[in-house]
């Protein structure tokens, strides 16, 4: 890796304040997303990922959640002492956001048109006949059949899975850099998700952006993305290639979370269940936070937060668990 | 499976009348569900898999009699439900129950746990209250949640004990058979195995049968004997499920079975990516319901007559002209 990663967050912060106590939903993360790769950030209710995404373009519910430390880089660039407007420009166009469902992040009463190129006249301003042109162009991308007629049709004309196309073309009309992807295929129905990860694919090979995917589904993990970044409580337990991550998990939060799904071909026996349940967020968490529920926990696991190590020599799989402390 | 099933389902359909155009002047058909046709053992496991619009939810709501069919029946225990009435409602009503997707909403927030798993059986059997306890204690126990529990309100519980509620409140009044309609889809995957453990356990102990409708077809394979793969109102394919997932031979299964991510980055996949989505209920293509989608199509036949479902050796069934002798 000679080149610099594209995306570069290093002991990043956010608290959330409320009556019930103040947390950190993000406690301290550092990861990088290369350009042309997909990152997967896994992790159930509660474990922080949408909130690792919503800083990232500092897009926080005001007053409530504070970025408190660190730094976000976009191509060497720190996003986080950004002026409000500087960072405008840099949400859309190099930095775009796909959410979980397109029935709420369209306008019903826009024709889809009208919104990709509200994206494209706020990045790239033209006249209206060439944004209507690279409106059409942008469907065309995202393989919309008849893009020429579908330019004019509402969300509501459009069934899910071609909504969910739409805010994909709008995502890619600026050419971003990165895409952030919020579970974008939840509301999808089988056949049509995997119409649209192979649709993210080949985006990806054909203009080389980087995607930041935000699922619990190890499914799409596994087919989706090469580096992936396991979230419990705030915090990054294991990070690392996923081939290595789903042969190997460092963590007993990645490796018990990996067998308690059953699996498509097959298999007897009890699924691996992890006892108890998450904590809440506000929950003050001595030591690992995962060590209430760890099968392997020890007395030090409960009192102290065990360091991120590297798990193997090669520098590129780390956790952040006692056990591999000990290695 | 050589007695007698629990539950038979013949040539069941539900059509509904909408009116749609300017005014609502045009009356049209939707045809929800048409022709089904399965059988369920005791202690069974049926699944019924689909994409959304093939009819899962409508079958659902049949087999629990809350709709009535347009034709065909729904024989429990040798009765049509649907000719039911009085005592022997009642006792159908306490013989099968259901468990859905979310328990945040199907548990009224207002309502001690103990009266909310009380109610089945309040409302079905007749019992002194000394017995409603014991029986309500017994179903808490069962689910693995303890007797202090009963006193408690919904919101003091996390959704997968709530989960655990609503299925004490199902097996209360000792059901033969439950319909789960996604009972884990809402769950989170720590503890989602552990709901589908418990689904195992209660099988094994009270002999219950299932009627499972799931879209993670993970989960339906680990739950399910057999499989009915729907699409658009229809029974497309129907056999054993470790047959019909090791090789499926409707296409529309295969394609499924192909877009199913399976959760292991080492597993190669054949992938066939269907175009289109599922078309609309309202105006289903001629012909094969599928052809429009299908990469195995054979042209002319499949675009002007629908394939029966035929059976083929060891309960399989398949309803595609590939399979036409």
């Amino acid at each position: 890796m000679a080149q610099p990663p594209l995306l570069e967050v290093k002991d990043l912060k956010v608290e959330i304040s409320t009556k019930a106590g103040s947390f950190f939903p993000v406690n301290g993360h550092n990861f990088t997303v290369n350009a042309g790769e997909t990152l997967g950030i896994v992790g159930e209710s509660g474990s922080g990922k949408s909130m690792t995404a919503m800083s990232l373009v500092r897009l926080l519910p005001k007053h409530a959640a504070h970025i408190r430390s660190g730094s976000v880089r976009l191509n060497g660039r720190e996003l986080l002492t950004l002026t409000e407007p500087e960072m405008r420009r840099v949400r859309g166009s190099e930095i775009a956001m796909i959410l979980q469902d397109p029935q709420t992040s369209l306008n019903p009463s826009f024709t889809v048109g009208e919104q990709i190129s509200e994206a494209l006249r706020l990045h790239s301003p033209g006249p209206r006949r060439t944004l209507r042109e690279r409106a059409i162009d942008a469907l065309r991308k995202v393989k919309v059949a008849a893009p020429e007629h579908r330019v004019d049709a509402y969300p509501s004309e459009l069934s899910g899975g071609m909504r969910q196309r739409v805010v994909g073309a709008i995502a890619i009309s600026c050419q971003p850099k990165i895409i952030i992807a919020d579970e974008p295929t939840t509301s999808l129905d089988v056949t049509v998700q995997a119409q649209y990860l192979r649709l993210l694919r080949e985006l990806q090979e054909e203009t080389g952006t980087a995607i930041l995917f935000i699922t619990h589904d190890f499914g799409i993990v596994a087919n989706l993305c090469h580096r992936i970044v396991v979230m419990y409580l705030g915090r990054i337990v294991e990070s690392g290639p996923v081939d290595k991550i789903f042969a190997r998990p460092a963590h007993p939060y990645t490796e018990a979370l990996i067998d308690a799904v059953p699996k498509l071909h097959g298999q007897d026996g009890r699924l691996r269940t992890i006892p108890g349940q998450p904590p809440a967020p506000t929950d003050q968490i001595q030591g690992c936070p995962f060590a209430p529920r760890c099968e392997y926990a020890e007395t030090r696991c409960l009192s102290d937060l065990p360091p991120t190590v590297q798990v193997d020599g090669q520098g590129d799989h780390s956790a952040s668990c006692w056990r591999v402390v000990d290695q | 499976m050589s007695d007698t099933p629990i539950l038979e389902v013949e040539n069941l359909s539900k059509h509904f009348d909408v009116r749609t155009g300017l005014f609502g002047r045009e009356k049209r058909t939707v045809k929800a569900v048409s022709g089904l046709n399965f059988e369920i053992g005791a202690g069974e496991t049926l699944a019924l898999v689909g994409e959304s619009g093939c009819g899962k939810t409508t079958t659902t709501r049949l087999l629990l009699r809350l709709q009535d069919p347009t034709y065909g029946s729904v024989r429990f225990q040798g009765q049509d439900i649907h000719q039911l009435k009085g005592a022997d409602l009642r006792t159908f009503r306490s013989r099968v129950q259901a468990v859905f997707q979310d328990p945040w909403s199907s548990i009224n927030p207002r309502v001690r746990i103990r009266d909310f798993v009380a109610e089945p059986l309040i409302v079905n059997e007749k019992l002194t209250s000394a017995e409603v306890d014991k029986r309500v204690l017994g179903a808490l126990d069962a689910v693995g949640l303890r007797p202090a529990d009963a006193n408690k309100y919904p919101h003091e519980f996390s959704g997968g004990q709530r989960q655990r509620i609503a299925i004490a409140s199902a097996i209360v009044t000792h059901p033969r058979l439950i319909i789960l309609d996604e009972p884990v889809s809402g769950l989170d995957v720590s503890i989602r195995s552990q709901i589908i453990n418990l689904f195992k356990d209660l099988q094994a102990e009270y002999g219950l049968s299932y009627i499972l409708v799931a879209h993670d077809l993970a989960t339906t394979r680990y739950l399910s004997d057999r499989v009915a793969v729907m699409y658009l109102g229809s029974i497309v394919e129907y056999g054993a499920t470790d047959d019909v997932f090791d090789s499926p031979a409707h296409p529309y299964t295969e394609a499924l079975l192909s877009a199913a991510l399976s959760a292991d980055p080492q597993a190669k996949r054949n992938e066939i990516v269907l175009t289109g989505e599922v078309p609309s209920p309202l105006n289903p293509p001629t012909g094969c319901a599928f052809h429009p989608r299908c990469h195995r199509s054979l042209g002319e036949v499949c675009q002007q007559r629908a394939p029966a479902l035929n059976i083929r050796d060891q309960g399989r069934a398949v309803s595609c002209h590939l399979f036409d002798d």
